[in-house]
């Protein structure tokens, strides 16, 4: 019996899901948990969900604590008896953390003042698209430092020129293409220096000769640089890391006064944040182009009102006729329907409509799947379901991973016409603008229309010109005339 | 002299002192501020049982002159001839309470007290875990150049730098042979202190009040930008030589002077070849599975892409030291040498 040692794990909760923060813990060590209880919150990259027990058992141990982000896998927390002693909890907990290192925590040890700015290489260059193109570039001749920066950044390295030693990419040659595609290699950013101690004598700071050598060159006073050399001097690599912080710092500071701008630049972005700059900037290899319609909807607006009068309960809105109305087209020029990896193109026989739903800190795109089925009612009630739970964290994956097509409307803050990114592996997306009064030309007269501008963003390696354009105009005809729709 | 790095804080008056004395200056100081430090050795008073002949030597080369008369026999014991003696009564005593400072006067003799160092008071520590500790400091001098012959004249500091355990210090002037010493005394571990026989009448500028030098921080003697010189001991001296030559043909070098060999200073000389991209190491021991080699190793494992030349060594050839002159000179590396090496590795 107290031999009965079972690990409660971060789950997988979806393809695309590799780690998770977690949130909060509903139980506390030494409760006594049955199977299904719910333990603890933890949040992916677009959702908050409750880890339940899998099994039974006194909690024994909580080895992820709140705030810290553990890969799949990885050991949250211990159950067992309650006569479990704590060397067989510990030693439990010791093999998990040997058998899978990778899934340990960050502890605050791990954080050594080297290690720390390697934390923040997010990719964030931008627009470096042509960069990232190219085959297999593992015989280029790099340095080591220049061919980990391009794995970090998405840099294929058939794409630089190489200037150093026989030939070779270095660093530099790395920094200089990524700059000139508009795009800036993160520095090793230490704590911004202290301004007032530029002045202060610093001849009492431990520092290794060199780095008092090219402080001094570089006018950097000791007091700013962080300490992480050898017998607690300052070493070169801290002088060269205060001197990006300052090079860095500087042109923000004559831009403006306002200090506090420059402290939330280096606020690490959320992982859903992490998961909409890798997605977009995936989807920058799309090339895409866009077909733009305008399409009245006085029709649409009256059968609306229809069938919103017919039964007081029911709120079919716009966006819902419009949703419908994608679906119907989709189904009807289904070269549009498609999923494209960059390999294979996958398609589909139901419209999944990916719907946009802005939400705190991000945005997340809840699916209507087989839209093409559901009617206007059946639409407007799970739409407000998604979006109501996506607001509150609260989706499950298979809720808003996938889709065949996305919709993003922005008609709500009176924007006219925009243009979406397309949401990969997704060929196209329809970007809605608002519904407005226009004056508009019928029968060689002037006359009024509520119209709106529709653009449909679409991936030329899979959808050619004619077919999005066919697929706008099947859209504008049901949004035109709505009860086309039912046949 | 230039020394351009972490040296202790020094407010208060100078001299000008020789290394020997320097040395002396650091004992005799402990000595009084510390009753637990001793010192013994051959002849490290001198004149034992001899009317009037008490401090007659102060060792063979007159480094522990003067303290005899002060502290006593009891505290400056003059010892038989048995290295092995002196040093498993210095580790007994180390273990016991006391600070000795055991004198071997040729470090080529440790061969006969090898196993109390490296099998006793190295490990000590270690076995007993951490409740023991060893004190001791073995002083013992080094080198050639002294037409001493070839069992007087060895550089053997590669032997106790290989040894874990040991802690191995090399100054190369007098200012920090002073401040080196008086850490050496305070640490709770067991140092080997080698002194350079033919730097004993060396002068610089030494403070009168007592500093200790931190172990594992190089000092840089020299400045520049285009060779990494790493130099110990008396090499140190050819090779700030050099370096000043060099300086007139706008060549400059950071010349580096570890001091200390275990702990070693990888970081700052690996920074320096970050800097330069090249690297001459000079030492006056024999090359093989030795200190030159060891530091071209560190940098070729940990800045190999800093390099943009090939490492050069400069030491001894392989064989023991001559004692004919002519051939201890052409045997001993000189500032010829070093220049040639830099020469080489600059592509000149």
């Amino acid at each position: 019996m107290s031999n009965e040692i079972k690990s409660i794990q971060m789950p997988k909760w979806g393809m695309e899901m590799s780690e998770g923060e977690i949130n909060t813990w509903h139980v506390e060590i030494g409760a006594q948990i049955n199977a299904e209880d719910d333990l603890v919150d933890v949040e992916t990259s677009k959702i908050i969900n409750t880890v339940t027990a899998a099994h039974s058992g006194v909690l024994r141990a909580i080895v992820a604590q709140p705030g810290e982000t553990h890969d799949v896998g990885a050991l949250l927390g211990v159950l067992a008896s309650a006569e479990t002693s704590e060397a067989e909890i510990q030693a439990f907990i010791d093999s998990h953390k040997t058998a899978n290192t990778e899934a340990v925590a960050p502890e605050p040890v791990a954080a050594e003042p080297v290690a720390a700015p390697v934390a923040a290489p997010a990719p964030q260059v931008s627009n470096n698209t042509a960069l990232a193109e190219g085959g297999d570039d593992s015989h280029i001749a790099a340095s080591p430092v220049a061919r980990r920066l391009a794995a970090e950044y998405g840099v294929n390295l058939n794409n630089i020129n190489g200037t150093g030693r026989h030939g070779r990419i270095s660093k530099g040659d790395l920094e200089a293409a990524v700059t000139a595609a508009g795009g800036q290699l993160i520095g090793t950013n230490p704590a911004a220096p202290a301004g007032a101690a530029k002045h202060a004598d610093d001849s009492q700071i431990k520092a290794t000769p060199v780095a008092r050598r090219m402080a001094q060159e570089l006018g950097i006073n000791l007091h700013e640089c962080r300490v992480s050399g050898e017998r607690g001097r300052v070493c070169k690599a801290d002088v060269e890391a205060a001197a990006a912080a300052l090079k860095n710092k500087l042109p923000a500071q004559s831009a403006s006064a306002n200090t506090a701008a420059s402290s939330s630049e280096s606020q690490a972005i959320s992982g859903m944040r992490k998961t909409i700059a890798g997605r977009l900037q995936l989807s920058q290899t799309a090339p895409h182009y866009r077909v733009q319609i305008d399409a009245e909807l006085d029709n649409l607006l009256a059968t609306r009102k229809q069938i919103n009068d017919a039964n007081s309960e029911t709120k079919i809105s716009v966006n819902d006729f419009i949703i419908k109305a994608c679906a119907s087209a989709l189904i009807r020029v289904p070269a549009v329907n498609v999923q494209f990896d960059g390999e294979q193109v996958s398609y589909f026989n139901d419209a999944d409509i990916s719907v946009a739903v802005a939400i705190k800190d991000g945005l997340i795109t809840p699916i209507i799947a087989g839209a093409n089925k559901k009617g206007l009612e059946g639409i407007s009630h799970e739409m407000r379901d998604l979006s109501t739970r996506a607001k509150l964290n609260r989706l499950k994956p298979e809720e808003f991973q996938g889709g065949s097509f996305c919709i993003s409307n922005l008609g709500m803050y009176g924007i006219k016409q925009f243009d979406a990114i397309i949401n990969p592996p997704q060929g196209a997306i329809l970007a809605v603008g608002t519904g407005e009064q226009r004056a508009v030309v019928k029968n060689g007269e002037l006359a009024v229309a509520t119209v709106i501008s529709l653009t449909l963003s679409s991936d030329h390696r899979i959808i050619d010109g004619a077919v999005a354009a066919e697929f706008m105009a099947v859209l504008k005809g049901f949004l035109e005339q709505p009860a086309t729709m039912l046949v | 002299m230039t020394n351009n790095s972490n040296n202790a804080q020094v407010t208060g008056k100078t001299s000008i002192k020789t290394y020997r004395d320097a040395i002396n200056d650091a004992i005799r100081e402990e000595m009084r501020r510390d009753p637990t430090v001793i010192v013994l050795g051959e002849e490290v008073s001198g004149g034992a049982g001899c009317d009037g002949e008490d401090d007659a030597y102060g060792g063979v080369f007159g480094v522990t002159k003067g303290l005899m008369p002060e502290f006593g026999r009891e505290r400056v014991i003059d010892t038989p001839i048995s290295e092995a003696a002196i040093i498993g009564a210095a580790a007994g005593a180390a273990n016991n309470g006391l600070r000795p400072i055991a004198e071997l006067m040729f470090f080529d003799f440790i061969g006969v007290s090898f196993d109390q160092i490296f099998n006793q008071a190295a490990k000590f520590r270690y076995m007993f875990g951490g409740k023991s500790k060893t004190p001791m400091v073995i002083r013992g001098t080094v080198g050639g150049g002294w037409r001493a012959g070839a069992q007087h004249s060895s550089m053997l500091h590669s032997i106790v730098t290989h040894i874990a355990g040991l802690k191995v210090v090399m100054p190369s002037n007098a200012y920090d042979a002073k401040g080196l010493m008086v850490q050496a005394i305070r640490d709770d571990d067991p140092v080997i202190f080698l002194e350079h026989k033919v730097m004993y009448d060396n002068e610089c500028e030494v403070p009168d009040e007592q500093y200790a030098i931190p172990f594992g921080e190089a000092a840089f003697p020299r400045q520049g930008k285009d060779v990494t010189i790493v130099a110990i001991s008396n090499m140190v001296t050819h090779a700030i030589a050099a370096a000043d030559i060099l300086a007139q043909e706008g060549i400059s070098c950071d010349v580096i002077d570890p001091r200390t060999v275990s702990p070693m200073d990888d970081e700052a000389i690996l920074e320096s070849v970050e800097v330069t991209g090249r690297l001459v190491v000079v030492d006056e021991g024999n090359p093989r599975c030795g200190l030159a080699s060891d530091i071209a190793g560190i940098v070729a494992e940990k800045g190999f892409h800093s390099l943009r030349a090939p490492i050069r060594t400069v030491t001894a050839p392989h064989t023991p030291v001559p004692f004919a002159p002519e051939l201890e000179d052409a045997y001993l590396p000189n500032v010829d040498k070093v220049l040639a090496a830099v020469r080489e590795v600059l592509g000149a």
